[in-house]
């Protein structure tokens, strides 16, 4: 069932809420779907993948691949691998815990993925993964991982929730629902940002016009008074956008553009705010939500109750979700 | 080196240095480690400037091989931590995978290195293939870089590894109780497995250890390599030539300096060859403020230095002794800013360089205007103490000085022109069109050339000309005269 989600996409990035969530779960049952279509190319940002969650000492699951997996993992890990394995190169990639290396499993067999921790040197993984016959690659964003890049550098998201996020529901709705948002951001029109462009004014003509980066949001809006939208590399925080906020610069109908989702570190309170003040957020770069997975089990005792959680969130999301467990 | 890297940079050495393209971790390291030949290592040398001017030959007459031969060094890796493991019989999958790219690298490298070569190997250093340690590594004889331990090495592991594959087939339609009962059996396949592979693993080392030294000595050959062309390329960049040893005399004709030639030539203009005989003993250079004394200075002490670390000098012609120690006095800033006055720093260097010179061999000691940061009087007095001192045979001592009566006691004089050959009038008339750029105008016309003086020791007095020139306020160029006309200059 998840895996006819996610068919479509070269490159989908698996998140999680919090630990627990169900994410390594959604991520072996979408590895036993592509493993029937194709050859997958695994790899995460930082470390994945132990059976034991080292932070909290809880039971997890273990990344479970089908033979002809590739995979990207530290020098390091590759004694607790147990597939048969063929090393394919070596990446120049560092890691605590060895160079990363590119590795074809020729068993089935569980591993542990520790990938790059510098998302700039994913695309160029991806590459040498396809270059190597994979024909899709599914990438682990590690624990707390679904605020930096994860998304940023795959066509699609798969987001895991569950009951250890929080101990009410509502909470984890709430939160969920918002991370979703930040998610499925819509395409920021009539932007184009060349790779060293900081800072973008949008004009009512259509046009845009460059600052640097130092201007700041507020100023730049100062010089263009007529401006519909404003696009800003980097991550945005509430402190780049509260000056906006305050002063009696005309808000409604802006638009404020980031490179993707993953670069929106707003608090809750701001995204309400912003609401308010009818200001639009929107992405120059888009990623799919492909699916939303529950687990209503939480690994410190307080388990939701299956239906409801799922129900709850899927009234709210336009994305599927699925309970990973139930599949 | 005995030459602290602040004078290294200062004089343009570390600028050739960081124009020394390098292309592997091995070059990286022999680069690094890049040092002196001493007096005593003359032959060696001598060898090594041949090894050079082949090198330099090769690349001229057969680029594309050349070309072919640096892109596979830039291929390489330092796995010399991998090849030390093999020695010591435990390696992992990685490891060997990396001895295998590099063994296959090396069957790329050898005929390119032959043919560059054309049978004499360059500084003696061979390149020697290994095929038969590459056949251990790969059995199936894929010729693919990849690594894995085949079936095909153990009949046992064959055995382990279809059971375990017969298994993991079940586990993928098993579910519930049915399957955790067969990973729990899988788990002990894959412990056969491991001790099976690990097995595998040594008796590749072993089967790979009589090659240890043979790898270990292509990593040494091919940094070796890379460096000496590195040398090449520069040498023909630069256009630098084989400089010829001599015993304890120096002629170097059209010196240059590269850092300060690219830099001139940022400015639109060009680095004035310089030309200087030397014999052991003291030799002064003497010339006006901005005629470029500490260049001379520093461009000869970069030419000597590159000719003892083995590269080419940049001089139409050069012959060249070797030292046993070199240093420069100079005014450091750093060892002012440690809290010594600069005139204190400079003497504690003075001291340090003589009496490194006092020990047997020969020794080079270069001085940029020394004592500057005293009285004039007493200023002169140690450098004619200096320069008298140092007028011995077992040492070139040059002195970059605007001290009076100083070069009578050196055996030679040197002399930057400045602007003693110009028509005054017609510069003056020049200032005025140029406005704010003074200092550029006085510098192109000067004459940064170095010109051998015999017999005359008064320093030219350019100071006044220059104050004029520059036209500094009337009143205070009135005074100034007036100090001249009452000293009775």
């Amino acid at each position: 069932m998840l895996y006819s989600l996610l068919r479509a996409y070269r490159t989908v990035a698996f998140v999680g809420m919090c630990k627990n969530a169900g994410k390594t779960t959604a991520l072996n049952r979408a590895l036993t779907g592509a493993a029937e279509d194709g050859a997958v190319g695994l790899t995460s940002i930082g470390r994945d993948g132990e059976r034991q969650d080292l932070v909290t000492g809880t039971k997890k699951p273990a990344i479970y691949v089908r033979r002809g997996t590739l995979f990207a993992t530290a020098a390091g890990l590759l004694s607790a691998c147990d597939v048969t394995r063929e090393i394919l190169e070596t990446t120049g990639v560092p890691t605590p815990l060895g160079e990363v290396v590119l590795v074809r499993a020729l068993s089935d067999g569980y591993v542990q993925i520790a990938g790059p921790s510098i998302t700039d040197a994913l695309p160029p993984l991806f590459s040498r993964f396809f270059a190597f016959g994979a024909d899709r690659v599914f990438l682990d964003g590690a624990i707390s991982r679904k605020s930096p890049a994860a998304p940023a550098v795959s066509e699609a998201v798969v987001l895991s929730t569950g009951a250890s996020y929080a101990a009410d529901l509502d909470t984890i709705v709430t939160d969920t629902v918002r991370t979703v948002r930040l998610l499925t951001l819509p395409r920021a029109e009539g932007f184009d940002p060349a790779p060293d462009d900081e800072l973008l004014v949008r004009l009512p003509d259509g046009a845009t016009a460059a600052y640097p980066r130092e201007t700041g949001i507020l100023d730049a809006m100062r010089a263009q008074p007529g401006a519909t939208g404003v696009y800003r590399r980097g991550a945005l925080t509430d402190a780049a956008v509260e000056k906006l906020l305050q002063t009696h610069v005309r808000t409604e109908g802006l638009t404020l553009a980031v490179e993707d989702g993953s670069r929106v570190l707003l608090s809750g309170a701001m995204l309400d705010k912003l609401d308010r003040r009818q200001i639009t957020l929107a992405v120059v770069r888009q990623t799919t939500l492909a699916a939303v997975t529950v687990n209503p089990f939480s690994s410190y005792g307080l388990h939701q109750d299956r239906d409801a959680l799922k129900n709850r969130l899927a009234a709210a999301i336009a994305a599927p979700v699925l309970d990973v467990g139930e599949e | 080196m005995d030459i602290s890297f602040a004078v290294q940079q200062r004089i343009g050495f570390r600028y050739v240095l960081d124009n020394l393209t390098v292309n592997s971790p091995y070059g990286e390291e022999q680069k690094r480690e890049l040092a002196r030949f001493l007096p005593s290592e003359r032959a060696a040398l001598e060898t090594e400037l041949t090894s050079l001017e082949r090198a330099v030959a090769a690349m001229r007459q057969d680029k594309p091989a050349c070309d072919a031969f640096m892109r596979q060094l830039m291929g390489l890796k330092d796995i010399r931590r991998s090849i030390a493991a093999l020695a010591e019989l435990v390696t992992t999958d990685v490891e060997l995978f990396e001895i295998k790219r590099y063994l296959l690298q090396l069957q790329q490298i050898q005929p390119l290195y032959d043919r560059l070569s054309a049978g004499a190997p360059f500084g003696g250093r061979t390149v020697t293939a290994l095929p038969d340690a590459l056949c251990v590594l790969d059995a199936e004889r894929t010729g693919t870089p990849t690594f894995r331990i085949s079936d095909r090495m153990s009949a046992a592991l064959a055995a382990i590894r279809k059971e375990k594959r017969a298994l993991e087939q079940e586990i993928r339609t098993a579910s519930g109780e049915e399957k955790e009962r067969l990973l729990v059996q899988r788990t002990g396949v894959v412990a056969r497995e491991e001790q099976e592979e690990a097995a595998i693993r040594r008796s590749i080392c072993q089967r790979l250890s009589p090659y240890v030294e043979t790898m270990l000595d292509n990593c040494r050959a091919l940094g070796y390599l890379d460096l000496l062309f590195a040398k090449a390329a520069s040498a023909i960049r630069f256009s630098a030539v084989r400089p010829v040893l001599t015993e304890r005399t120096l002629d170097v004709a059209d010196m240059q300096n590269p850092m300060l030639c690219d830099r001139l030539a940022e400015r639109g203009r060009s680095f004035t060859p310089l030309s200087v005989s030397l014999t052991a003993g003291s030799a002064v250079i003497t010339g006006a403020n901005m005629g470029g004394k500490s260049v001379a200075l520093y461009t000869l002490l970069l030419n000597v230095l590159c000719c003892s670390c083995g590269m080419f000098v940049f001089c139409r012609e050069a012959r060249l002794p070797l030292f046993d120690s070199i240093s420069l006095v100079a005014e450091d800033a750093e060892d002012a800013m440690r809290g010594l006055s600069s005139f204190g720093a400079e003497l504690l260097l003075l001291d340090r360089s003589v009496r490194d010179a006092e020990g047997d061999g020969f020794s080079l000691l270069l001085f940029d205007e020394l004592a500057r940061g005293t009285n004039p009087d007493e200023g002169a007095k140690i450098v004619l103490g200096t320069v008298r001192y140092l007028d011995r045979p077992d040492c070139m001592a040059v002195f970059a000085t605007h001290y009076d009566g100083v070069a009578a006691a050196a055996k030679r004089q040197y002399r930057v022109m400045g602007l003693k050959r110009m028509d005054l009038s017609e510069l003056r008339r020049e200032l005025s069109a140029a406005g704010a750029d003074r200092v550029a105008v006085i510098e192109r016309h000067m004459d940064y050339g170095l010109y051998p003086v015999e017999g005359e020791t008064a320093v030219p007095r350019d100071a006044l000309h220059v104050c004029e020139l520059l036209d500094l306020s009337a009143p205070l160029l009135d005074c100034i005269r007036g100090e001249y006309g009452a000293r009775g200059m």
